[in-house]
């Protein structure tokens, strides 16, 4: 770059044009593409990667460590409840890993209740279960609405909801989405109340009220549930302060994310592209702190 | 694949580019997307409330003779009131923010004990207990204990700020007000930072939907 070009980019407004910005992430993501679907995964290399130790690859942290633990701990043949509490802008971040989740659960035969607090989140959670029958080879008929799994509905008004919930379960979860009776259903046997599930997960693109709807549950309910949360890297801050007071488990942002995804699931191998979109997220960080830097150096407020 | 997949594959594709030409200034297609997704949204909103929450609770109402189910139903009606700011009407059209009243103090209701026990208490409490940790060999553990440390300086230097901020004669308080300001633009930078690759992590995603799609149809 001459002289006379880095004088005019330090002049202007931004410290570097846009296209650096898009033209990387477009080019490794092409490159991606075009690589990795000439060169499928063979046989052999998807079960070495399966039967190779993860942490022999990559850095995972503590967090993520334990709420695979405890969520491989849950005991076979029980129930969880799942909040489903994002919809499409968050689809490619945490559908993914409840689609793991819902097959590492299935093939447990752990039934599961769904419950979205956002009108979007009905549609996440079938689209979800619907992407762990395709990809989890758990077969459609292994993986059925009410007998594996159950909608209990969409829990309108926030913080209210959370108290409902919590509180007033056994009537919240008398009908299910489609009105029919969920004591009948064979997902939701011996489900009286909130309690009686072995663990409570969240997935979620969001706050209700300002608080994360499951520090507002743990806190209208206090009965000794394990709780663990999915979260896009957006609303990581809301969940931080709460991880060691009301959380057993966490997992928040893309890393983490597809960590979890190709600790549950690795079959999946996934874990190539999820690297590359690291890297490119990264790379989009640097250059947002580099070009800051450069303002600031330049003296613009 | 089957016809209905491919002509949904080919609908998202398309108005997925559709929007993303938003990004080269608003045209013509991007605002019939942008009307479509409005409008859509709501219907879609509209449908899941009726059918998950008026419908229900009116059956409930009248099946299991719980008639007192119908007062948030018949309460929602007050917001369809006509306006008037004049005549005897303006007092009867004020009562177009009870239902909103009514949510508004429900909500305060239950979220005050709520912020009070998970903001202030459970949350200083587990940023700055213990203040010092140790390791399992007695050692002390740095992290933990910088952070403990930085929790107390951080919450100190904010309150600190806000007052400090129109001392501006007194350089002492000035100056420590500062250091407050510092973690300030902190935390703003780090939820920005989250927020963006948040959206850029969308936006990856959808760029790969469209060249699997691409794909998929080409293939």
């Amino acid at each position: 770059m001459n002289r006379k070009r880095m004088r005019k980019l330090l002049k202007s407004d931004i410290a570097f044009p846009e296209w650096t910005l898009v033209l990387p992430i477009m080019l490794v993501i092409i490159f991606r593409f075009i690589f990795f679907s000439i060169l499928e995964p063979d046989a052999e290399t998807v079960k070495n990667s399966m039967n190779a130790p993860l942490y022999s690859r990559e850095h995972i942290d503590d967090q993520l460590i334990h709420s695979v633990d405890i969520i491989k701990e849950i005991p076979e043949n029980s129930h969880v409840l799942i909040l489903v509490n994002y919809g499409p802008e968050a689809r490619f971040e945490l559908e993914p890993a409840l689609a793991a989740l819902i097959t590492h659960l299935a093939q447990k035969n752990i039934s599961i209740s769904f419950i979205s607090m956002v009108p979007t989140g009905i549609e996440s959670s079938f689209l979800a279960s619907e992407r762990a029958i395709e990809l989890g080879n758990i077969g459609k008929d292994n993986f059925l609405y009410n007998r594996n799994y159950t909608h209990l509905g969409y829990a309108v008004g926030d913080s209210i909801a959370s108290y409902m919930v919590a509180n007033d379960f056994s009537n919240f979860a008398e009908k299910d989405l489609f009105n029919t009776s969920a004591k009948k259903q064979i997902a939701m046997e011996k489900i009286d109340e909130i309690s009686d599930y072995s663990m409570i997960f969240e997935f979620s693109s969001r706050t209700f009220d300002g608080l994360p709807a499951i520090v507002a549950l743990s806190f209208f309910n206090r009965t000794p549930i394990k709780k663990t949360v999915f979260c896009t890297t957006d609303i990581v801050p809301a969940y931080i302060p709460f991880r060691n007071i009301y959380l057993d488990g966490f997992i928040g942002g893309y890393k983490s994310l597809s960590q979890f995804k190709n600790r549950i699931r690795p079959s999946e191998f996934e874990s190539e592209s999820d690297k590359i979109f690291r890297w490119s997220l990264i790379y989009v960080l640097v250059l947002v702190f580099v070009s800051s830097l450069a303002s600031f150096v330049r003296g613009r407020k | 694949m089957n016809i209905l997949n491919s002509v949904t594959n080919i609908t998202a594709l398309l108005l997925t580019l559709i929007v993303f030409s938003g990004l080269f200034g608003r045209n013509f297609l991007f605002r019939i997307a942008e009307s479509l997704l409005i409008g859509i949204s709501a219907g879609y909103f509209a449908a899941v409330l009726i059918f998950s929450v008026i419908i229900p609770t009116f059956e409930s109402a009248t099946d299991e003779s719980q008639p007192w189910l119908l007062i948030p139903i018949l309460l929602s009606f007050l917001l369809f009131l006509p306006q008037k700011s004049t005549g005897a009407w303006a007092k009867i059209s004020e009562a177009v923010y009870l239902p909103s009243a009514f949510i508004l103090v429900i909500s305060l209701a239950l979220n005050t004990p709520l912020y009070f026990s998970a903001f202030l208490r459970e949350m200083i409490r587990a940023s700055i207990v213990p203040m010092v940790s140790y390791n399992a060999d007695g050692s002390i553990r740095w992290d933990l204990t910088i952070n403990a440390l930085l929790s107390v300086i951080s919450v100190v230097s904010v309150l600190w700020f806000l007052v400090a901020r129109h001392k501006t004669g007194n350089r002492v308080i000035y100056s420590v007000g500062e250091v407050g300001r510092l973690f300030l633009l902190a935390s703003i930078g780090t939820v920005f930072g989250y927020a963006l690759v948040s959206r850029l992590v969308l936006f990856i995603g959808r760029f790969n939907a469209i060249i699997r799609l691409i794909l998929q149809l080409t293939s």
